[in-house]
């Protein structure tokens, strides 16, 4: 067969071009990423390979979601909304205050939502990357004929990896502190914290453990109320935890509801902020009658105590 | 200083066969990342789905999230394979691959076909957003027509070589195993790595 005489330099830097997009756009780029590193013996923190995927707040937002909480939601002064924004719903605008720590990102989110009147996400999309390059993923995520390609999670996939994982830290991180920041008090607030979050002598065991929620001191029955609208993605019993449920209030915010005596909802269910989910009781291991209450968030636990209003908020 | 330039092109021309296997590869793992980025909320829905609790609440967006990592990698294997095993510069015959007609045979070339034009696309998008700061048209112009071209000498004869590299199988059930795989991750990049949707 003959050889081919013309095209070769075409063909080279099509191949460099969709090698080095291979690089940027796929988790095969992280491996290569990681075999460099290690074979040059680097250690750097590199995304995980599934963060070419998931839509996710990051890593760092419980850190984040832990020093606004020790300053408490409303200790940051906000500016004002300009004049004939709607401005932002609480406590998104304070959540989105401390997460991005920047006074004039809450002016310009405030001027983007007047402009567009567009959901929070996108909203915040457009901060992080800017409105072209936001346009152009809703663009292609409408030619691939995707059912809401306004919507963040639908035109992600758009971006460029870089760019989808600067706007998820953004988009999700705000909204994942926003929703922390929303969570409401599953019981009575007059019932008391009988054991506080963090390191602690286990009552059971008698060694020193990591709490990693609150115990709040409840009779059993005591109705136990959803601290915001969410998904029951668990409602169950084992041996540890007795009958527990646990709520997914989007935006990598989960709560949970250990040693309850009855389970009012299942799993799947959809569950509206203050509904009866279950009743407290002393299931599982347990010394005595109470309600074991955790707040995860990307992961990982805060403190719920943080979280609690005044009775009369 | 062309008739320089006319010889490298020449002589990249004949070295091709060492380095041109790169794109092509290249080119469908672009279309199989964006099936990907479907396949993960697929396995996380289906496993949100199972009749049982998880121990982790989030453990089917892991899980799904992991699943097509693992497609992805799998498919690099699949791709390399029906690659390097195939002859470098080959001629496509419909008598050929008829004699050649395997499970594999239709699975793999309409896989291939399918995954290079969406990753033919992804290029074009990452040329279009790397040139989208100096003039937005001409960006997506730019990008359209590095699509196409990614398309045709990477795509098409990567396409080519494979379809062409088949052998008569010891069955006609060969690839019976891959099929399944193959033929789902072509249908979701079909379904949403193709910028025709919109349109139709």
């Amino acid at each position: 067969m003959s050889r081919p005489r013309r095209g070769g330099a075409l063909d080279l830097a099509l191949v460099v071009l969709v090698a080095g997009v291979c690089w940027t756009r796929t988790p095969i780029g992280g491996l290569v990423d990681r075999a460099v590193d290690w074979h040059r013996g680097v250690d750097r923190a590199l995304p995980s390979l599934t963060s070419y995927f998931v839509t996710g707040p990051p890593p760092e937002i419980a850190e984040i979601a832990e020093a606004v909480l020790a300053e408490g939601p409303e200790a940051q002064p906000l500016p004002p909304p300009p004049e004939g924004a709607a401005g932002y719903p609480e406590p998104w605008r304070t959540a989105a205050g401390h997460a991005l720590d920047d006074a004039e990102a809450l002016a310009a989110l405030d001027a983007l939502q007047a402009l567009h009147g567009a959901p929070p996400d996108l909203t915040l999309e457009i901060y992080a990357l800017g409105e072209e390059q936001v346009a152009r993923a809703v663009r292609r995520a409408r030619s691939a004929g995707a059912a809401d390609p306004e919507a963040y999670a639908s035109h992600r996939r758009y971006l460029a990896a870089e760019d989808a994982r600067r706007a998820d830290a953004v988009v999700t991180g705000t909204l994942a502190l926003a929703t922390v920041l929303d969570l409401g008090w599953p019981v009575d607030p007059a019932f008391a914290v009988s054991s506080d979050y963090g390191e602690r002598v286990d009552p059971v065991s008698g060694d020193s453990r990591f709490h990693n929620g609150v115990d709040l001191a409840v009779p059993e029955g005591t109705p136990v109320y959803a601290p915001r609208d969410g998904a029951v993605s668990t409602a169950t019993e084992d041996g540890v935890s007795g009958r527990y449920i646990v709520l997914d209030h989007g935006y990598g915010v989960l709560t949970s509801f250990c040693h309850l005596s009855a389970h009012d909802v299942a799993a799947g269910d959809e569950v509206s902020l203050a509904q009866t989910i279950g009743r407290s009781g002393n299931t599982g291991r347990s010394t005595g009658p109470h309600l074991h209450y955790v707040v995860r968030i990307g992961g990982r636990t805060v403190d719920p105590a943080r979280l609690r209003r005044a009775p009369e908020s | 200083m062309v008739a320089m330039a006319a010889r490298v092109d020449q002589l990249l021309a004949q070295s091709r066969i060492f380095w041109r296997w790169i794109g092509q590869a290249g080119v469908v793992m672009l279309g199989v990342h964006l099936a990907a980025d479907q396949l993960d909320d697929l396995i996380a829905a289906l496993l949100a789905e199972a009749p049982w609790s998880w121990p982790v609440a989030d453990l089917p967006l892991v899980a799904g999230a992991w699943g097509a990592v693992a497609v992805e990698l799998l498919l690099v294997v699949k791709i390399a394979d029906a690659l390097l095993l195939t002859p470098q510069e080959p001629t496509l015959s419909w008598r050929g691959w008829y004699e050649s007609r395997s499970v594999d045979a239709v699975a793999l070339p309409a896989f291939w076909m399918i995954c290079a034009l969406a990753g033919a696309w992804t290029v074009g998008m990452a040329v279009e957003d790397s040139l989208a700061g100096l003039h937005a048209v001409g960006a997506f112009a730019a990008g359209a027509g590095a699509a196409a071209l990614a398309a045709w000498r990477l795509g098409w004869t990567g396409f080519c070589r494979i379809v062409a590299g088949l052998k008569e199988p010891p069955s006609r059930l060969r690839g019976l195993s891959w099929a399944p795989l193959l033929l789902a991750v072509g249908y979701l990049a079909a379904r949403h790595g193709l910028p025709v949707w919109g349109w139709l």
